[in-house]
């Protein structure tokens, strides 16, 4: 698979600070990575962010700050099982795991197989 | 009473034929039955619900905290329960051991008075989520008694039923895909399964409850009140601990339920007299709510009785079924937490359903999924309620994690709780090692309880 590198940047207030996240990317491993956190981000903002507009990181703890909850991680199993063909066991369901977006993908990646 | 078009659930079904199979047959049709049947309706997934009574009929679990609205909101059913106007509650007054607490929802961030806590009569409230289900499609047939589920083809549940319904009596199967037994106390699969046992051996609490009319009640400024001011000053859920357990007094728009959660061998052998004599004996030898009792007349015959508090399911879920509710476990009404648990596991349960409909291959790994969801559940509500009584059998890792998960204002709502009564002992630890406590600290309890001195 050939992925010509591209940039992300992602506008993330946080408070009263702008930060501006410029994800580069060089490596096939690195893009399929990025794009998972996309994907996730837009799934995330979508379906729990509705109407409480704010933008999340991929290190955001999603459940501290109120983001998602038990019903929503069921919703976000389903949602990467249908959009990255893997399996979720139950022995995955932890709060570890799904705290962020960064976790999610790397159970993501965990997961997939290689 | 709410809208009169309809006075049975849907006239038409009295004679229907209950179709021979469908997708999710629901066993019940209270607050988890017709929740779950809902969801997976508006998913567009076929459900055939039997409930054994007619509706509207009597139920007890009054109390309804705040954290309802979130689930009615995804029910679609938010407007139809505001619009039927049940009593707001401002939180509850404690007595417990010697010690008053009072707890109000707004210091936990319930400050919409739209989405308060609510004291309902149960034949309405349950007869609105049911009426809901029906106008979304859900095919709903009462006066049936769900008998057995036959699993040996586990492709294809059979549900066998008496069909009560004009006075009749005839037998029936339906088959179907997936099964959810929300049959409450009854919790048919989980005795089906030999799979219900009660939660200690110490523990063999009953309910016995009854009904007065112009009780006066306790308001959230914790003074005593004539039953006509009930909008103006919001009532409170008063409990009372008293030498042989608790009591509730609830009051609601037309009556006031008062009821014990006792150690059944105080009232063992008792008719249905002598009961309510315990009851009313036991409410006017005890402090502030003799006082509450004082102008009220007991309404003759509303004496209710349920044996056999504080049980649990081993096994909850599986590839093809899923027990939800009572149907479950039921601990202690102590916190409100039934109706709440019901919500909760209805939503886990339609989520597995309607995944495993849309993808065979993950029907078991979902249910085990569900399955510990929902156990965290019950097992958090055990110990909120009933402290180290309810710790047996419990994944307390599984619980703190749980926990962790939870919205912010509902975990230090039930931690504020766990205060009031030395019931929770155990929950407070939990709490501490979950990591949780820290942010609390001890200064917590009263920071968002208060403690009283008397009440008027």
């Amino acid at each position: 698979m050939h992925c010509p590198p591209a940039f992300w940047l992602v506008y993330v207030s946080a408070g009263s600070a702008t930060h501006l996240y410029s994800y580069k990317t060089m490596f096939v491993g690195e893009d399929i990575l990025d794009n998972t956190q996309q994907l996730l981000n837009d799934f995330i903002v979508r379906e729990f962010l509705n109407d409480k507009p704010r933008t999340i990181t991929a290190s955001d703890n999603l459940i501290e700050d109120g983001v998602i909850d038990s019903l929503a991680i069921l919703m976000l199993i389903k949602y990467i099982e249908d959009q990255f063909s893997v399996s979720i066991e139950p022995d995955d369901v932890t709060i570890e795991n799904f705290e962020s977006v960064a976790t999610i993908s790397r159970l993501i990646e965990k997961r997939t197989p290689h | 009473m709410s809208s009169g078009e309809q006075s049975s659930i849907a006239s038409s079904s009295v004679n229907e034929n209950i179709p021979e199979r469908t997708e999710v047959v629901v066993i019940g049709g209270g607050p988890a039955g017709s929740s779950v049947a809902t969801l997976l309706a508006k998913e567009g997934i076929e459900v055939v619900l039997l409930e054994k009574e007619k509706f509207p009929r009597p139920q007890v679990g009054e109390s309804i905290l705040p954290h309802m609205w979130k689930f009615t909101d995804r029910l679609g059913i938010t407007e139809k329960i505001r619009q039927e106007g049940f009593l707001a509650k401002s939180g509850g007054i404690i007595a417990w051991d010697g010690k008053i607490h009072q707890l109000g929802f707004s210091n936990f961030g319930y400050t919409n008075p739209d989405r308060m806590g609510l004291h309902v009569e149960r034949d309405i409230f349950d007869d609105i989520l049911l009426k809901h289900s029906a106008a979304l499609g859900v095919h709903v047939f009462e006066e049936i008694n769900v008998r057995n589920v036959d699993f040996s083809d586990a492709e294809r549940p059979l549900v066998s039923y008496a069909d009560r319904r004009n006075k009749g009596f005839a037998n029936g199967v339906i088959a179907c895909r997936y099964v959810v037994d929300a049959s409450g106390h009854t919790s048919l699969l989980a005795r089906q399964f030999k799979a219900r046992h009660m939660v200690s051996e110490e523990i063999k609490y009953l309910g016995l409850w009854g009904y007065y009319r112009n009780s006066r009640y306790l308001g959230v400024d914790r003074k005593s009140h004539d039953p006509g001011e009930v909008r103006r000053v919001k009532p409170v859920t008063f409990v009372s601990s008293f030498e042989d357990g608790w009591i509730w007094h609830i009051i609601l728009r037309e009556s006031t339920s008062v009821g014990l959660v006792i150690n059944r061998d105080t009232v063992r052998g008792m008719g249905k007299e002598a009961q309510t004599e315990y009851l009313q004996e036991t409410c006017a030898n005890t402090a502030v709510l003799r006082d509450l009792l004082e102008p009220a007349e007991f309404i003759e015959g509303s004496t209710f009785f349920r044996p056999d508090y504080s049980y649990y399911s081993e096994k909850i879920a599986g590839e093809n079924f899923y027990c939800i509710g009572d149907a479950g476990g039921f601990v202690d009404p102590l916190f409100s937490q039934g109706v709440q648990a019901a919500f909760y596991n209805a939503a886990v349960a339609a989520w597995a359903i309607s995944s495993s409909l849309s993808n065979e291959s993950r029907r078991l790994r979902y249910s085990q999924i569900a399955e510990r969801q929902m156990q965290q559940y019950y097992s958090f509500s055990r110990l909120l309620a009933l402290g180290d009584f309810g710790a047996e059998g419990v994944d307390q890792k599984s619980v703190m994690s749980m926990m962790r998960a939870m919205p912010r204002n509902e975990i230090e709502l039930a931690l504020a709780a766990a205060f009031t009564t030395s019931r929770s002992d155990n929950l407070r630890r939990m709490a501490r090692e979950a990591g949780l406590y820290d942010d609390f600290g001890d200064d917590f309890g009263r920071s968002k309880l208060t403690l009283i001195d008397h009440l008027e």
